[in-house]
Parts: C-alpha cells; structure tokens; sequence
C-alpha cells in the first residue's frame, strides 16, 4: 500500500479499535508522532519499554507478486519472496514528505500478538 | 491442479505469516484469492444475490474474481481499514464506512468456512472471555485481577506476593528515539500506589513459577507446541521481550491439557489459535492466554511443525484430527 493509499484510510487506525470490519482488531496505520509523557500517562504505559530486535522495513523496498499472491521485498537488486526473507518481527514505517519516519503499522509484525 | 475449491484470504499484502499458506496453497495447486478488506470499495467489486437463502455472488478485483458459492475457506489474518475515495468529506467517509462494515462486512460474515469467524476472533481475543472460560474448561489459571483502582491493585499485588502487570493488548507508545512496547513486567505493591492506575483498565496476575513454558498451537484440532526455554532475565518474565535468547524445543501435549483446550476452543468457536502456558516446577500447566489470530510462523521457522501445512488442509476442507 502506498502512503497515499493509507492516508486515504478512515481515521489512523488506533488499536485495538475493532469498528473497521465485524470485530477482529483493525489493522493499520498509527500516529507515532512521538509525544511527551503527560502527567497522568496510563500506569501500564509507564512500563514500556525498547523492543528487542525489530528489522525496520522501509515500505519502498515492498513489492507484491500478482501472480503468486505473496509479498516480496528488496534484497539487493532483486525482489525476493517476504517471507523467506524476514524472521517474522518486522517493523514497517514509511517515509514522510518531510523526511520524518511515520506510520508505523500498528501490529508490528512481532512475532507474537 | 487440485480439486479443491477456491480459498479466500484475507489480509493486507505485506504480510509474511499468511504468505507461508499461500505458498503452500500455491505449490497444492488450490486457487485462491487474496485480497486487503483496504481494497473495498475502489478497487475491489462485490456482488451477491440472496437464493435459496444463500448469497450467491462475487468479488472481483483487476486481477481476478471469487464465486462466494465455491469457497472452501476462509483465512481472516490481517485485513486493514477500508479506503474510500480521496474527495469524500469527513461525513461522507463516515457514513461509507458503516455501509462498507454492514454491508460489505455483513456479507462475509454470513459466509461459512472461516478459519476464524472474526467475530469469534474478536470475542476470544478479550483476556476476561477466555481466563473465565479456560477456568470454566478445566484449566489451571493463576489468579487474577482487572481494575483500574490503585487500591484494589495494591491489595491484590500485596495478597499474592509476587505479581505482574500485563497488557491487554495493543503495542506501546512512540517516543523521541523509537519506540516502546508493553510486556508483562513484575510489579510491586508500593507501585500499586500509583494514582495513574486508575487513568485506564489494568490486569494484574500472580507470578508463577517458571520451569518453562509452551507455546501451544491448534489448527482444526491438531497440536502444535513448542517448549520454550529462554537465557536472559527479560525473558524469564516475558520471552516476547528477548525473542533472540528462546530456546524451542517439540513437545507433547498432555491429553488433559488437550482435551480442555479442545472443550476452550469449541466454546469460543475457534478452529485455530496460538496459546500461552507456564509449566511449573512441579510440571503443572498454567494458562495464561489465548491468541484468537496469533502469530505461528516464527514458531514453525525455528522447529520445524508444519503449521502451515496444517492450516493449508484445513482451509482446503481436508480434515484429520489427532
């Protein structure tokens, strides 16, 4: 999906925001502008911390095999099946117009949810 | 090519864990049609008729098209947000999007053959639903307390000694330099004092004692579970955080254990799902909670079960059970 694609999305997915399609969590864009602490940040918030190794993917180097039906991305000069390609735990962000890093997918493709 | 009719997957196109099934169904020779519920309404076409109290129809994208009546499965996996014209107002959007859920939504529901119904999905995936019903079912679950009272938490943490703040779900939150996300993290009563417990609904739960713990896969009633031994101190307390230190090894699942998760899944409708468990010491299974629409394929990478296989046969219609 292209950025122009999502910026076209009814709202910024916000999960576990569950209106999209019959209940099932909404899968999508979120806001990651960063944002300072409030004073009141959500107790379990507060024990956030830095994920272990997530492979950042940037969104330009994606591509998608009609035929097959499968996602592929960019190894070199090559575009190679995604799936052989990542160990499962990606993080896929896109590049703003200003050069700024947002739209992070809301269900990082961790290995677990 | 295989006899088998059409399967319908849905999810968004970068999506690695439900590309492992295609490849699967690909190299079977079954047709199938993937498709984002983000392609709805501008690029994807959709068509049904009510006959005989079925709907009879089609989608259809540029690429190809679905007979709804020849469906043979359905994979819900990670499907995104619908995507309407760019010069719709606000309003307008709004007002699309109830239509498109309703309407486009509504129909899928009504079909059979998911591999899961979403809505089982978005049932099952509440911790309250699925602790209350794992009880309910047979199996162990340590004790455990939701609330957003500082108070009540306090009380709790200080009764069970040693305990946990876990998410219901969702990832984190962006800061300056990344990102950071939620695990379960041991907490102690003293920070139960804090005011901000009650800013939104937490789950405490007792801490148990670790000799490993499994990670249980079901796909149409077979099993799949992979002992997880981890090596870092972040990983005792929750190896999502420290996926590099896991050690997974194949394991048999006690028929006990089996035979509860089998009763947990058919009360919530469920064909697959990906479930967490603590063994004790005393080699005792404690569960800890079930993913609806769980990740499965790092689990396959790294022993070997075929996962995918199994999903494959059951969206095919192909059935053998353990």
């Amino acid at each position: 999906m292209s950025d122009k694609s999502r910026s076209n999305s009814v709202g910024v997915g916000i999960f576990p925001a569950s209106d999209h399609f019959p209940l099932g969590r909404a899968y999508g864009c979120i806001n990651t502008t960063p944002e300072p602490a409030s004073a009141v940040r959500p107790f379990g918030l507060t024990l956030a911390v830095p994920p272990s190794t997530v492979t950042r993917v940037d969104s330009a180097d994606l591509g998608y095999d009609e035929d097959a039906q499968i996602g592929l991305i960019r190894d070199g000069t090559d575009m190679v099946p995604l799936a052989k390609h990542t160990d499962g735990q990606t993080s896929t962000v896109t590049q703003g117009g200003d050069g700024q890093t947002t739209n992070r997918d809301s269900d990082t493709d961790h290995r677990e949810d | 090519m295989s006899a088998a009719g059409p399967v319908l997957i849905l999810t968004h196109p970068f999506d690695p864990t439900a590309d492992k099934v295609v490849d699967e169904l690909n190299h079977r020779g079954v047709p199938l049609f993937r498709c984002d519920t983000a392609e709805f309404p501008e690029k994807l076409s959709v068509g049904a008729e009510l006959r005989d109290g079925h709907w009879s129809g089609r989608l259809q994208t540029s690429q190809r098209c679905l007979e709804l009546n020849q469906v043979t499965g359905i994979y819900y996996r990670r499907p995104t947000a619908f995507e309407f014209h760019p010069d719709l107002s606000e309003d307008e959007r709004r007002w699309a999007a109830i239509q498109a859920r309703m309407g486009f939504g509504g129909l899928l529901a009504s079909l059979d053959q998911w591999l899961n119904h979403p809505h089982h999905i978005g049932y099952a995936e509440y911790k309250p639903v699925q602790l209350r019903h794992a009880v309910a079912c047979g199996l162990r679950v340590p004790r455990t307390l939701v609330t957003n009272d500082p108070e009540t938490a306090r009380a709790f943490v200080t009764a069970v000694g040693d305990a946990v703040c876990k998410p219901f779900g969702g990832a984190g939150v962006s800061v300056d330099n990344g990102f950071r996300h939620v695990f379960t993290t041991k907490v102690t009563a003293g920070q139960c004092a804090d005011p901000n417990i009650s800013r939104t609904m937490h789950i405490f739960q007792e801490w148990m004692p670790k000799e490993y713990e499994a990670r249980v896969t079901v796909v149409d009633g077979h099993f799949f579970t992979a002992r997880i031994d981890t090596t870092s101190e972040a990983a005792q307390v929750d190896w999502r955080s420290d996926y590099q230190s896991i050690l997974y090894t194949v394991i048999e699942t006690p028929n006990l254990v089996r035979s509860c998760v089998r009763a947990l899944l058919d009360f919530l409708g469920l064909r697959f799902a990906a479930l967490d468990f603590i063994v004790d010491p005393d080699g005792r299974w404690w569960f800890l909670e079930c993913n609806p629409n769980g990740q499965w394929a790092w689990i396959e990478e790294e022993t070997g079960m075929p996962i995918a296989s199994a999903l494959a046969d059951a969206l095919e219609g192909v059935h053998n059970h353990d």
